[in-house]
């Protein structure tokens, strides 16, 4: 009898092993219950495709400019659905580099197996929340090129937008739109803001076992200079790192028409 | 019996479940390029420094390999010619005291303008050989080293059109330097015969033990240099220490005056020589210099009018050792390039936007600021690496 167990326990740990080695293993069963997300990504003036280094555009206050580049963050991808728990992107990172001279960086495949179903809304974080913005998180190129420098904050730029612009006696200046972290310096007492915003978009995302989803966001460059302050370079100058002030009204202008989508559709 | 039975047939069931889960999960590698018998070179790994490293899957770093490239880095007899008189080296430029640049008290390459064993000036001043391996922007000063370039060989260079001869990594400086003109101006045959000729060091061993066999070829000569190049890395400047938070990492006041203004906006330079630790993006910039027309330039690579007059940012470590300053050697001393980075900014058509104090001819630091500024930039100086005997030339050479 003693013997009989021991066979039947020897044969049901064999079968416990087994289960672990074989559930240890990814399902492919479990791709037919999740689906797969794309985030593109095209920058914009006046609903057009940039033309960069071409003194051709003109904002609301009446300023020629051109653009060279754009360098910026997106964070905290999440979709939402009704009565269920957000699904925030966390597979490999949370966070993507965008650079208008990287081609490559212009695309965001979520590595994340994300649940199929309907999805009522989405939402991204432009720049980082401050829980996930520290200085020396990225030491590769080319994330560790937007470092933020530690005296304003520290972590890194949330976007760098370098152009220029004719100032009043039509002399072409260089401008760099930088956005990050704002120092606030009040007598002896110096505080930071944290000028990320959430960018919400209410539109309906079907995500189907069988297909990747590919949502293209546009960011509208003259928005960042238009709604609902004018942005007028030759009051606020070249730079603005060190300015929170001016931070904030471009925050304040992100928040309002810099992000549409402008596609949602199956690959 | 029937037990026993029971018992066998789980065990097999055991092994094939065991033997399909090594199958089945077991990742994809890359296919191993290293040579049988050799042992992997392990880099350091500094806090704070890049994890990424610029090493081309046919060419892994080996001590074998290093070893060899090492030698070959300061053997003069390696350009093809064995009258001591007319022997030239990477190392003959290069010099491990100057962070493997010329320097502009080098013996013998006066003002620090070096030129070729024909006596033909290189069309650029030197970029210092340090933390090569942490780029991917390309190398050179216009950055045609890269990635990306289809070219094979170079007329310019006397490179011959082969497939061996391609422009996309530190292995392409060797035969840059080997045919250049401006450089040993010799060619992969001088080369290979001088190697073979040569009792001591014994090279066929030498070449065997980083590669598998005694074949000494021009590939292999540039692997291994390429190889001992990645190993130039500097990581232990009294900055450093600063930002590691280590003994011996105190600034001065000045120091740390100067910091603050290399990281802020009026001085603006951290945009394109940060960040901290490399000092340096790696990218292009016209930094508004009065323009002088050179095919050298960025836009003689990429042929895009944008980058006129664009040259990539050296790193700042080690730069008080490194003058004369930017591609032409313009500038003489640190204080000419901080004046010029204060007052002598001019505007052309593609300068960079990140030069956003050019409408006022420059950051127009003070006297003190920019004396700050450079008391700084000597703490970026890293004498550990300057003197590192690993670097240097072999004793027995």
């Amino acid at each position: 009898m003693k013997r009989e167990n021991l066979y039947y326990s020897a044969f049901i740990a064999l079968l416990l092993t087994t289960v672990f080695f074989v559930s240890s293993c990814k399902k492919e069963d479990d791709k037919v219950s999740y689906g797969k997300v794309i985030l593109k990504f095209e920058h914009k003036i006046d609903s057009n495709v940039v033309e960069f280094n071409i003194m051709k555009y003109v904002n609301e206050a009446g300023n020629q400019y051109q653009i060279s580049n754009v360098q910026w963050f997106i964070s905290d991808f999440t979709l939402y659905k009704k009565g269920q728990s957000p699904f925030v992107v966390k597979h490999t990172t949370t966070s993507h580099y965008i650079d208008t001279d990287i081609p490559a960086s212009q695309s965001w495949e979520i590595t994340d197996d994300i649940p199929e179903g309907v999805y009522d809304s989405m939402s991204f974080i432009f720049g980082f929340t401050p829980s996930e913005n520290s200085s020396f998180m990225f030491v590769n190129y080319p994330e560790n090129a937007m470092w933020w420098p530690e005296n304003l904050g520290g972590g890194y730029h949330y976007m760098k937008l370098n152009g220029f612009w004719k100032d009043t006696v039509d002399f072409k200046r260089a401008f760099n739109f930088h956005m990050g972290i704002g120092r606030v310096i009040n007598g002896i007492d110096t505080s930071f803001e944290h000028n990320y915003f959430k960018v919400s978009f209410l539109t309906s995302i079907t995500l189907t076992s069988s297909k990747i989803k590919e949502i293209t966001v546009a960011m509208n460059i003259d928005e960042w200079f238009k709604n609902p302050h004018i942005w007028d370079f030759n009051y606020w100058g070249p730079a603005i790192m060190e300015n929170e002030t001016a931070m904030r009204i471009a925050k304040e202008n992100g928040e309002v028409g810099v992000f549409t989508i402008t596609s949602i559709k199956d690959l | 019996m029937k037990k026993k039975g029971l018992i066998i047939i789980s065990w097999l069931f055991l092994i094939t479940i065991i033997g399909l889960y090594f199958i089945s999960c077991k990742k994809e590698e890359h296919p191993s390029t290293q040579v049988v018998n050799t042992t992997p070179y392990m880099f350091p790994t500094p806090k704070l420094f890049p994890t990424l490293m610029n090493i081309p899957a046919d060419n892994p770093t080996t001590i074998e390999g290093v070893r060899l490239g090492r030698y070959l880095f300061y053997d003069g007899r390696m350009s093809g010619r064995m009258e001591p008189d007319s022997q030239m080296s990477c190392g003959t430029c290069h010099l491990q005291s100057r962070s493997f640049e010329c320097g502009i008290d080098h013996p013998k390459y006066t003002g620090g303008h070096p030129f070729g064993v024909q006596g033909k000036l290189t069309p650029h001043y030197m970029m210092p050989f340090i933390n090569l391996v942490y780029n991917f922007n390309g190398y050179l000063w216009s950055g045609k080293i890269n990635e990306n370039n289809p070219a094979l060989g170079s007329v310019a260079y006397g490179v011959p059109a082969k497939p061996e001869f391609n422009w996309r990594n530190i292995e392409s400086l060797f035969w840059m330097g080997l045919y250049a003109p401006h450089e040993m101006k010799s060619d992969s045959t001088r080369c290979i015969a001088a190697l073979k000729s040569i009792k001591y060091p014994n090279y066929p061993q030498l070449f065997k033990a980083a590669f598998g066999t005694s074949d000494i070829t021009i590939v292999r000569c540039g692997k291994a240099v390429a190889q001992f190049l990645r190993t130039l890395i500097s990581y232990n400047s009294k900055f450093d220490r600063y930002l590691r938070k280590e003994q011996g990492g105190t600034l001065t006041p000045s120091e740390l005056r100067g910091y603050q203004l290399f990281i802020s906006e009026p001085a603006d330079c951290f945009h394109c020589h940060g960040p901290a630790p490399l000092f340096t993006t790696d990218l292009f910039y016209n930094n508004g210099k009065p323009f002088i027309a050179d095919a050298g330039d960025r836009f003689g690579y990429t042929k895009d009018s944008n980058d006129i007059g664009a040259y990539r940012a050296p790193t700042l470590r080690n730069i008080e050792l490194t003058g004369p300053y930017m591609h032409d050697g313009r500038f003489k001393t640190l204080e000419e390039v901080v004046n010029f980075y204060a007052t002598g900014l001019v505007p052309s058509p593609t300068v960079s936007p990140l030069m956003k104090h050019l409408s006022t001819g420059g950051n127009q630091l003070t006297d003190q600021q920019q004396i700050d500024l450079i008391t700084f930039l000597k703490t970026l100086t890293d004498y550990q690496f300057l003197s590192d005997t690993a670097f240097a030339k072999p004793l027995d050479l």
